[in-house]
Formats: structure tokens, C-alpha cells, sequence
């Protein structure tokens, strides 16, 4: 019952939806809700089914299978969007990889001071800035709208994903980032 | 040294790991104090933009301490820090690598699209406010034409004015294909309305800007000569 509701819910909102808005709503555990998403997963994503579950940093949202891209995308008359610049990409990566990061973090990687940038992808709608409340200052992940042009359901089907986004070396070296950002 | 394109680059361990890479040579703090001075021959000719700048420079202050250490046999900085930049550049070359992974997923246009929106707000029921008959509504629409009447009585002086404008251009430029010259005072003649002097004057000066006359003025309030063109 609560799987094919959450299912329903999904279909009607026609938005992201947070996983964490679900389990209030139902009232159950976060494992529950999990499950449930888990559940829907398994019966959507697969080659013939014409609608997929997307998922990222907690929200959910159905979108249309990858390889209907190019059909859905002309019968719907959508233009493509303009490559990346340089800059942009290799700090889409880098949160793509290893998100949700600080912006120190994020400048101790690139070498170079990221706040235009960052500005730049928040406007496009690419990222998405959040508080850790236990990092006491904003992190950022890459939006679901920019899963939704890499034609991802789950960024875990980027190549090597799990080698880097939990990656020790990277690790040691973010921990040596000075509190205060670059310049 | 190796000389590098005077291209922009996205940052100053991009362009490091350029100038490694032209020499084909791994990441070390060999490698890093060799080409120090190519770097700094770089940041030099081609001046990064000045928000980059301090990082750049950050990295040139690196990079000469790496180079000071190797050349020192007695190296009296401290041992951390020196060592990072090498390992720094090898994380950002990792980075870049997978960026390839990014860029070419973005590049292949499989886009997933989202249920859209309906483009019109559903009215779920259809409220109408109260005191609302046939006779009020009458009423209201009536108002709001009395409202508007200015403004329709506006547009109308307006539209007259046009065509009047249009009416005396054609009536002097007839006359001025017939006699060569004459004055501001022939057309005007005496005793006519301000309006219509303003009139004339619209037309002249519209003669005026499509070179079909010439005009001269002795002085001030004087009467305006007005002569062909040919």
C-alpha cells in the first residue's frame, strides 16, 4: 500500500520529492520510505519501461527512460542545452564526485578561488547549495536538473564513481584545506 | 624550457600540470622546481585575470620554496606544506580526468525529462463574488467606458493633428513645385488659428528633413524664407 502511494504521489507531483517530506507525511521510519523508493526503482528502471526513478541528494523524481531521449526531446520540440565551458565542467566534477563539498574543499582541488563559478552554476540551475549543519557553512551538490541532462538516474552510474566520492587519499588531503577559503 | 601557448588557463594547476605534461615528466617535487621557471616565464608574459592572480601567485610561492628546498643542502623551511603541491596536483589531475567521464555523458544529449507542468492554474470551482447580477455588471462596464472617454477623446485630436500635418505638406509642397520661393507668412497668411500655424510649421519642418526646401531665417520672429531644392 504505502509503495504503490508513494508511487502515486511521485506520478501527481510532476516535482522533485524529498524522501525525508514522504517519511513525515506517512509517518515511518527512513528505512521504510527507502524500501518503498527501492521497490519503485527495481519495477522502473529497466530498458522497457518507459519511465525511470531518479534520484539525488534525497529527492526523487520520475523522468523518461535514456534511451527515449532523443524521441521525447524532438516530439517535445526541447533544445539542447549549449556545451560546457571548461571552468564549469571541471567544477561540475568535482561536485559530481564528490559532492555535497565545501567551497574550500572544492578550491583546495581546482587551486583557484570558485565563488564566480559557483554563482554561475547556482544561476543555471546546475548546483544547489545547502547548510551542513555540521560543517557550519554551505555545501553543494550537483541539482537534479543537471542529472537529468547527464541522463543519469543515480550518479553511482558515473564511471569509477564510488573509488572517488569515498576516495581516503582525497580524504587526507581535503583535511589539510585551511577553514577559511582560498583568498 | 618549454614554452606554452599563450592560452587561458582555468586555474594555476592547469597550467602546472601543462607545463609537466609538455615535458613528459610524472608529478614530483623534482618535476615541480624544473619547471618553476616556465611557470613564472607564463604568469609573467600572459597576466592571469586579477581575481586569479593571488592564486596564481599562491602557486609561484609554492613552487619557488620547492625549488629553494632542492637546491638548499640544508633546508631550514618547515617539512609540511612543501610536499602538498605535488600531491595537490595529482588529486586535480584526477579530476580532470573524469571531467572527460562528464564532459562526454553532457555531450551526448540524453536528456531526461520530467512530467511538465500543467501551463494553465486549474480552477477547481467556479466562485462568484457576491452582489454580482446582470444589472451590475452593466453598470460597471458603462464606468469603466466613461473612464476611458478621455482617453479615446485624446487619441481622436491626435489622429486629426496627423492627417492635417499630412493635409499642409501636400499643400506646400504643390506650391513650392509651382513658384521657386516664398515665405513662412504666404502660407500662414493672417488671422488664422495658433493650431494652425503649429500645423503649418509640422509640415515645413518635415519639408525641411526630406530636402525638398530649404529654409532661412534673418532673425528671430522674422519671416521664414522658403526656397526649392532642385
Amino acid at each position: 500500500m504505502l509503495t504503490t502511494n508513494i508511487e502515486s504521489i511521485l506520478f501527481a507531483a510532476a516535482k522533485p520529492i524529498a524522501l525525508e517530506q514522504l517519511r513525515k507525511y506517512f509517518d515511518v521510519s527512513a528505512e521504510v520510505v527507502a524500501e518503498a523508493v527501492e521497490d519503485i526503482r527495481t519495477r522502473y528502471n529497466r530498458e522497457t519501461s518507459g519511465i525511470h526513478l531518479l534520484e539525488q541528494e534525497g529527492k526523487v523524481q520520475f523522468v523518461t527512460n535514456p534511451d527515449a531521449s532523443e524521441d521525447v526531446a524532438s516530439f517535445l520540440k526541447k533544445d539542447a542545452t549549449s556545451p560546457l565551458t571548461k571552468p564549469s565542467l571541471e567544477t561540475l566534477t568535482v561536485i559530481a564526485y564528490r559532492g555535497p563539498v565545501t567551497r574550500p574543499e572544492l578550491e583546495q582541488i581546482r587551486g583557484v578561488n570558485c565563488g564566480v563559478i559557483l554563482r554561475n552554476l547556482l544561476i543555471r540551475g546546475f548546483i544547489e547549495e545547502t547548510q551542513d549543519r555540521t560543517r557550519l557553512q554551505p555545501v553543494y551538490s550537483v541539482s537534479i536538473d543537471f542529472m537529468r541532462k547527464l541522463g543519469l538516474t543515480h550518479l553511482e552510474e558515473l564511471p569509477e564513481y564510488e573509488s572517488f566520492h569515498t576516495n581516503q587519499s582525497i580524504d587526507e588531503l581535503l583535511k589539510t584545506t585551511p577553514d577559511e577559503s582560498v583568498v | 624550457m618549454f614554452e606554452i601557448e599563450s592560452e587561458q588557463f582555468t586555474g594555476p594547476l592547469e597550467l602546472l600540470l601543462e607545463l609537466i605534461e609538455a615535458e613528459s615528466l610524472s608529478i614530483s617535487e623534482v618535476s615541480l622546481a624544473h619547471v618553476t621557471e616556465s611557470y613564472l616565464a607564463h604568469i609573467e608574459k600572459n597576466e592571469p585575470p586579477p581575481d586569479e592572480l593571488a592564486d596564481f601567485l599562491i602557486v609561484a610561492t609554492r613552487l619557488l620554496l620547492i625549488k629553494s628546498r632542492l637546491l638548499l643542502p640544508d633546508p631550514v623551511v618547515e617539512e609540511e606544506d612543501t610536499s602538498d603541491l605535488a600531491a595537490q596536483l595529482k588529486m586535480y589531475k584526477q579530476f580532470v580526468e573524469l571531467s572527460v567521464h562528464l564532459e562526454k555523458q553532457f555531450n551526448a544529449h540524453v536528456e531526461l525529462f520530467p512530467r511538465e507542468k500543467a501551463d494553465t492554474i486549474k480552477i477547481l470551482e467556479l466562485v462568484i463574488p457576491e452582489g454580482v447580477t446582470t444589472t451590475s455588471l452593466h453598470e460597471s462596464f458603462t464606468k469603466l467606458l466613461k473612464n476611458l472617454e478621455p482617453f479615446f477623446n485624446l487619441k481622436q485630436v491626435a489622429l486629426e493633428r496627423v492627417v492635417s500635418v499630412k493635409e499642409r505638406f501636400d499643400e506646400i509642397r504643390d506650391a513650392i513645385m509651382q513658384r521657386a520661393r516664398f515665405t513662412f507668412r504666404d502660407i500662414v497668411g493672417t488671422g488664422k488659428s495658433k493650431v494652425e500655424t503649429v500645423i503649418s510649421f509640422l509640415a515645413l519642418l518635415e519639408l525641411v528633413k526630406q530636402r525638398v526646401v530649404h529654409v532661412v531665417q534673418g532673425d528671430s520672429f522674422e519671416d521664414i524664407e522658403i526656397k526649392r531644392i532642385d
